[in-house]
């Protein structure tokens, strides 16, 4: 699949500011995304309205060459295929059981029954929330990492081609946010690619090749994730470059280990030991 | 000041927080650490006084919380959807100070600061529901502080910021009234380095009470909290092993 703006202004009532200002961006099925910016800088806005809940005020969306349904049947099978978890998700849970909340969205998309019970248990192994111990489980029973991940199972389960996410860590500990990684790298390997919304910039910087920088509704960069060592623009972005970018260019220059870009912990590691 | 004397809390029979002594002096500001379901939030929800002790005791000045003017302490929640319920975003500051009884003029007057501090005036006809998560986070803010608590209790008030916007938001709480007294809860180290104090949550108890630097350099108790320490820490970590 593949998701092209082109030229897409949209002001939300009541403002008289644009949320996407002129936009055109391409997304294809290639991996991991990572959309960032300031606060307010239009990158919830850019997410919605790849999946279709956004109608631009002027420009086109255009899905696989067609212009994106508006309504329908195929704007439903678009959303499918574009699945998105809000920011805090976990707080939209209210049915009385984890399964029955998986399943909801597959009858809401009228999947056959057998094929409904399938996705819905092979979901919540997925992300860690095994059937046998879970699928009775009452959510609000459920510790906040658990919920997170049962609603990123409810929108797994639909087996989108792009999946959506609004800050997916806000609010994890430190082994929510691994558990999330191994999800995350899970779904890429079945073919899934990913569009992350984060002002976590280290996770960015891990998880994904290509940086989209957005700045007061436009795109001020799209490109390699080298952009974190370009702190020039990082700093015309009005963004700090990841910890570990920081961490790491002061070890280099204390420690004279040649010039290489790394992008997590791990790289620098075996950087370090490279260069010993 | 704060004080909490053997403190106990359960959600129907599932412990929550546990023989948890631990007192605040009126302008101390703390930093609150642990794994999701450590009791940070419930810690917080009790001093508020939105839950009740099963056991133990909480005085605030003295005084049990449910005697003391709720405008002492003010509460910032982890989402703010949960609080913000103005139509537009000056009204939604100007909710409490309304409520408060405050002469128009100088209401209007100190509506006006409070965008400007906090940079939410080009937003101020907007209703908060159409601001982006960071927007609200900072505005839950705003119509909070607008209010002087004595008090500020913070629950992972930032997680929707850029760490820019997260500089400004230490920089608002620690500056717009210095004698304020904080309790920040954060799952980001880097924010909890700058309080003098670091208190670690794990399963119900206070893990750990000093300073910050002492705690992020033994990863023994950075792994049993579970808690993620500062990337700087991390590499120095790694490297010493």
């Amino acid at each position: 699949m593949r998701i092209k703006l082109d030229k897409v202004t949209y002001t939300y009532p009541h403002s008289r500011y644009p949320a996407l200002d002129n936009v055109s961006i391409s997304f294809e099925e290639n991996g991991f995304v990572s959309l960032i910016g300031p606060i307010g800088s239009g990158k919830s806005t850019l997410l919605t309205t790849l999946m279709g809940l956004v109608i631009p005020g002027s420009g086109r969306v255009y899905v696989d060459g067609s212009v994106m349904p508006k309504r329908g049947k195929e704007l439903r099978e678009h959303r499918r295929k574009a699945g998105m978890v809000f920011q805090f998700p976990e707080m939209q849970i209210f049915e009385s059981t984890a399964l029955r909340e998986v399943m909801f969205g597959l009858r809401n998309f009228e999947f056959p029954a057998d094929e409904i019970e399938e996705r819905a248990f092979s979901a919540l192994d997925m992300v860690g929330l095994p059937p046998h111990q879970f699928a009775g489980r009452p959510p609000f029973e459920m510790s906040g990492g658990e919920k997170r991940r049962l609603a990123l199972a409810s929108i797994l389960a639909l087996r989108p081609e792009f999946l959506l996410l609004d800050e997916p860590t806000a609010g994890l500990d430190a082994r929510g946010k691994i558990l999330l990684k191994d999800i995350l790298g899970q779904y890429q390997t079945g073919g899934g690619s990913v569009i992350l919304v984060t002002h976590d910039l280290d996770l960015a910087a891990e998880l994904c090749r290509r940086v989209v920088i957005m700045s007061d509704g436009r795109i001020l960069y799209d490109g390699s994730r080298e952009v974190f060592y370009d702190f020039f623009m990082m700093k015309k972005s009005r963004l700090r470059p990841p910890e570990l970018v920081l961490a790491w260019e002061n070890f280099r220059m204390e420690k004279k280990v040649p010039n290489r870009r790394v992008y997590s912990i791990s790289e620098a590691l075996a950087g370090i030991t490279n260069s010993l | 000041m704060i004080s909490l004397k053997k403190v106990k809390y359960s959600y129907s029979g599932r412990l929550a927080v546990e023989d948890v002594s631990i007192h605040f002096a009126s302008d101390e500001r703390a930093a609150v650490m642990g794994a999701n379901g450590s009791g940070k939030s419930t810690l917080a929800l009790l001093i508020k006084g939105l839950l009740t002790p099963d056991e133990g005791n909480i005085l605030i000045d003295g005084l049990p919380t449910g005697e003391i003017n709720p405008g002492k302490i003010g509460f910032v929640f982890q989402n703010p959807e949960n609080q913000l319920v103005g139509a537009t975003v000056e009204r939604e500051i100007a909710f409490g100070l309304e409520n408060a009884g405050m002469e128009r003029r100088k209401m209007i007057k100190r509506v006006d600061e409070i965008l400007e501090q906090f940079g939410l005036e080009r937003y101020r006809k907007h209703p908060p529901h159409k601001l982006s998560g960071g927007q609200k986070q900072m505005l839950a803010l705003a119509a909070v502080m607008v209010l002087q608590p004595q008090w500020l209790i913070l629950d992972e008030p930032s997680s929707l910021l850029d760490s820019a916007a997260k500089s400004d938001f230490l920089h608002l709480i620690f500056n717009i009234h210095p004698k304020t007294g904080i309790i920040f809860i954060t799952q980001d180290a880097l924010e909890a380095s700058v309080f003098p104090r670091l208190i670690i949550m794990n399963q119900g108890r206070i893990f750990y009470d000093g300073g910050f630097d002492s705690f992020f350099k033994e990863h023994d108790a950075l792994n049993q909290a579970g808690i993620e320490p500062p990337v700087r820490f991390a590499l120095e970590q790694r490297l010493a092993v």
